[in-house]
Order: structure tokens, then C-alpha cells, then sequence
């Protein structure tokens, strides 16, 4: 379990660079377009850094996090009018 | 991962975009919020020591008329961490520091945070402040305050280990109202939550609340076993106290399940961690278990020794409900050993325990029953144990009646 307040920078690499191919997979599943992956993305990744302390499993969380950033997503775009 | 793609007619990997750019940029913009927030950090620490510093009028005072200053979600952490650490020594001071984080929570900056986190910066300020008011024993407020953690809960992004430590003071908040069973409903949920999440000290130390809301409902076997599943998870050096609070009621509930001689041992192998902590309230614990422990193995003198001590202990520091209860413990030994002559000079000794504050009606009754009994020299083991049995019931229970032969 994460005892400091935030990550370094250093750690935060180190997770952004094990967790791209499972971020990039959830990605496409959910069919999120180029541009709005970064806003998802750095949304969840904010997230993190305030929470750091109390993330027991970082990568764990960012994963599950992203899913449910992306199924939000994928269900706003599908309510969007003319979508239908 | 299982997949979510809502058309069938999926391209390949190789025809699906690759986010490169996407996720530069969000390596580039992590690292400045990175920054931002180490510095937010260090503010935060200066805020809190000025904070302290003050008498409650200027805290409150200063978090209102320097709100730019005082926009600080790590500010809020720190509060609840101070409050956290005051629980048990001084729920008061627990109170007012969680209030702040609550009232500092309310002006942090959406824009600079993004809703998501305020709303759960707020929900968890709320929920501290909840838990903050039942260790103070004010269940009304505390029931108010987990409610509004809620309501921010739903504004927020629902964070699974936010929502976890709501059910978590939620139930500490059954526990206090009696409602065990509900308790251990609401923690079964947190337990799932911690387990999905890989937190495994969160889980253990979850097990261990379950396992006590079990024990105030007399399910002794139960919590024997959730606890040793709780123990098997937590992480010691962080939560030295957790050990033995844990150890502690595993061992209660052995003898209160009759096992005495396990307890023994198990009670050997925890003497040094109570010694270790050097904390008042355990070591006071510590003997009153010695004594039930030697009373269940009939070692009556030991017993009576150690239960003395222990009700003189918590009559002095005016915690009247363990000391009506240790007082019964006594009464039991003074029951098997058939002298009447001590019982009557413990019902008359039990008199400042009936002046304390914190005993309910239902239960100065109950210890009325008992006085009269020892008066009339009526008094059997069987009345003691029963009476003991309630009390420990009743403690979370204000409503619940000791139904004696003698009473409708």
C-alpha cells in the first residue's frame, strides 16, 4: 500500500509504461476516440495522484477506474441526440 | 479483460487507434499536477500547524475569511487523519477537527479539482465527521452527517474505497445503535469492496469490525473465526493497536464461549503487546480479562484480585458501564465462593457506579434487581451471569429490558 502522500514522477512512469497496453486495450473496447482517450485518461490519473495514499493496489485501481470512465463515456455518446 | 464492444464485427488490434498522442499528454499533464500537488502538500502541513494553534472561534474564523488559502483537499486529509487519531482519547477534539475538514471541504475549488474529487473530498470530510460523532456517543448528528457523506458520495465519482469506509463508519454507527446484524450486512459489502481492490489490510481490519459486531450479538463462535481471518491479513506495523484490540476480543470471546484454557495461552502469547503499547485502557483491559480468565478456570482469589482492580480502575476514571459490568464479574466469583458477606459490601460499593452518566434507565434498573438480591442474600450465580450477559447486550442497546423473575 502507497505510504507517501503522492507518487514520484519516477513512479508514475514506471505505471504509465506496465499499465499502456492494458490501458490502450480497454481503450479500444469501449471504442474511445483519439482526443477524448487523453481527457479519460488524465481524469482517472488525477484521481490517483489526490488518492495516492489511500490506493492500496495502484495499477489495480487505475485499470478498474478507466473501465468505468470509458463505459460512462460510451453511454453518454450512445444517449447523444442523433445517435440513436 | 472481457470484452465490451457493443458490434460484433470488431476490426483487428492492428486497425484500432494506438492514443500515442492521447497518452504523451497525459504523461506530461500528470507530471505538472504531479508538481502542483507536492506543493498543495507542504501548504498543507503550514495550514494545519496555524490551524492548531488557534482556539476553535479563530480556526473557524480563519477557514472562512482566507478560503484561497484553505483550499486544500491535502488540508482535509491531514484533518481527518488528526481526527482519526483522536477517536479515543478525546472524542471531542475528534469532533471539531473533522467539522473543519468538513468546513474546508465545502470550499474547495471545483474548477481547480474537477467535481468528481470534491464531491469525495466532501463525502469522506462527512463521513468522519459522522464516525467523529458516534465516538462522542452524539448518534443523532452522526447519523445526519453519514447521510449528507452519502448524498456527496452520489455526486462524486463513486470511489469504491470511499464508498467502503462510509459502510465502514455506517456500521460502527449500527454497532453503537444495537444493530448488529445490519452491521455485519454493511461490512460484508466493505469487505467485498477491499477484497476486489487487493487492500489487504483494509479487508483484515474489516474482518476484525465484523467480527466485533458478532461478539455484541453473542456470536461468540463466529467472530473467533472472522477475527483469526482478519488477523491472517493485516499489516501489523501498521496498526500496532489493530493487533491487539483484535488479540483482545479474540481472547474475550474464548472465554466468554467457555474455552479457558485456550484463552490462557492465547493471553501469554499477547501479555507483551499490551505491555508494548503502555496504554492505560488496555492494561485496565488486560486484567479484567486475567480475572474472567481465572474465574472461568477457578482460580478464585486470582480472579477476584484482578476484577478488583479493574472496576476500582474504571470507577475512577468514571466509566460507569464497564464498572457496573466488571462489578457483576466480581459478583459472580463472590456467588461461587457462597460469601454473602462480600456480596452485600460489593452491592453497597456499586453505588458511584449508579451516579455515572452513562448508564440508561433499563440498566440502573437492572442493577437495582441485583442490589436487592444481595440484600436478601438471593443472589446465585445463575442471576449474576445473567445479568452480566445482559449488560454487555444492553451497553449497545438502550431500549433492551433485563427480565428478571421478580419483574413484569
Amino acid at each position: 500500500m502507497p505510504s507517501s502522500v503522492a507518487p514520484s514522477p519516477e513512479e508514475l512512469d514506471r505505471l504509465l509504461v506496465r499499465l499502456r497496453p492494458l490501458v490502450v486495450e480497454i481503450l479500444q473496447d469501449w471504442e474511445i476516440p483519439e482526443g477524448e482517450a487523453e481527457k479519460l485518461m488524465s481524469e482517472v490519473l488525477a484521481r490517483l495522484t489526490y488518492r495516492w495514499s489511500r490506493i492500496p493496489d495502484p495499477e489495480h485501481w487505475v485499470l478498474m477506474a478507466l473501465e468505468k470512465e470509458a463505459r460512462n463515456h460510451s453511454a453518454r455518446s450512445r444517449k447523444e441526440p442523433g445517435d440513436e | 479483460m472481457s470484452k465490451r464492444r457493443p458490434d460484433p464485427k470488431t476490426p483487428s488490434r492492428d486497425d484500432l487507434p494506438g492514443y500515442e498522442q492521447d497518452l504523451r499528454r497525459v504523461s506530461e499533464r500528470a507530471h505538472g499536477r504531479l508538481t502542483e500537488i507536492l506543493q498543495e502538500v507542504d501548504t498543507a502541513a503550514g495550514l494545519l500547524g496555524e490551524l492548531l494553534a488557534k482556539t476553535g472561534a479563530e480556526r473557524a474564523t480563519m477557514v472562512r475569511t482566507e478560503p484561497v488559502r484553505l483550499h486544500g483537499l491535502a488540508l482535509c486529509d491531514l484533518l481527518e487523519a488528526r481526527s482519526r487519531e483522536a477517536w479515543f482519547s478525546d472524542p471531542a477534539r475528534a469532533v471539531e477537527l473533522a467539522e473543519l475538514a468538513v468546513e474546508v471541504s465545502d470550499r474547495l475549488d471545483t474548477q481547480h479539482y474537477g467535481t468528481a474529487i470534491v464531491e469525495d473530498a466532501r463525502a469522506l470530510a462527512w463521513a468522519y465527521l459522522g464516525n467523529a460523532y458516534q465516538v462522542a456517543s452524539d448518534l443523532r448528528r452522526a447519523e445526519e452527517a453519514l447521510l449528507s457523506a452519502e448524498e456527496h458520495f452520489r455526486l462524486g465519482d463513486e470511489d469504491e474505497l470511499t464508498r467502503a469506509q462510509i459502510l465502514s463508519f455506517q456500521a460502527s454507527l449500527y454497532n453503537a445503535q444495537g444493530r448488529f446484524e445490519e452491521a455485519a450486512r454493511l461490512l460484508d459489502r466493505a469487505i467485498a469492496v477491499y477484497r476486489d481492490a487487493k487492500a489487504r489490510h483494509l479487508e483484515g481490519r474489516t474482518l476484525i469490525q465484523k467480527a466485533t459486531a458478532l461478539g455484541y450479538a453473542g456470536k461468540f463462535r463466529q467472530a473467533e473465526r472472522l477475527i483469526r481471518r482478519g488477523l491472517s491479513r493485516i499489516n501489523v506495523l501498521e496498526e500496532p493497536r489493530l493487533l491487539v484490540m483484535a488479540r483482545h476480543n479474540l481472547i474475550w470471546y474464548l472465554t466468554e464461549d467457555g474455552h479457558h484454557e485456550e484463552a490462557q495461552k492465547a493471553l501469554e502469547e499477547t501479555r507483551g503487546l499490551y505491555l508494548t503499547l503502555r496504554e492505560q485502557v488496555n492494561l485496565v483491559l488486560l486484567r479484567w480479562l486475567e480475572g474472567r480468565i481465572a474465574f472461568g478456570l477457578g482460580r478464585l482469589e486470582e480472579a477476584e484480585a484482578a476484577l478488583r482492580e479493574a472496576r476500582d480502575t474504571f470507577i475512577e476514571r468514571g466509566i460507569g458501564f464497564d464498572a457496573a459490568l466488571v462489578s457483576l464479574h466480581l459478583a459472580a466469583v463472590y456467588a461461587k465462593k457462597g460469601d454473602a458477606a462480600e456480596m452485600k459490601r460489593l452491592a453497597a460499593e456499586m453505588v458511584p457506579i449508579f451516579e455515572s452518566r452513562d448508564l440508561h434507565p433499563e440498566v440502573l434498573a437492572a442493577l437495582t434487581v441485583f442490589r436487592q438480591a444481595a440484600a436478601a442474600e438471593e443472589v446465585t450465580l445463575g442471576l449474576v451471569e445473567r445479568m452480566a450477559t445482559y449488560l454487555q447486550r444492553a451497553r449497545r442497546n438502550p431500549e433492551m429490558r433485563f427480565e428478571s423473575e421478580g419483574r413484569p
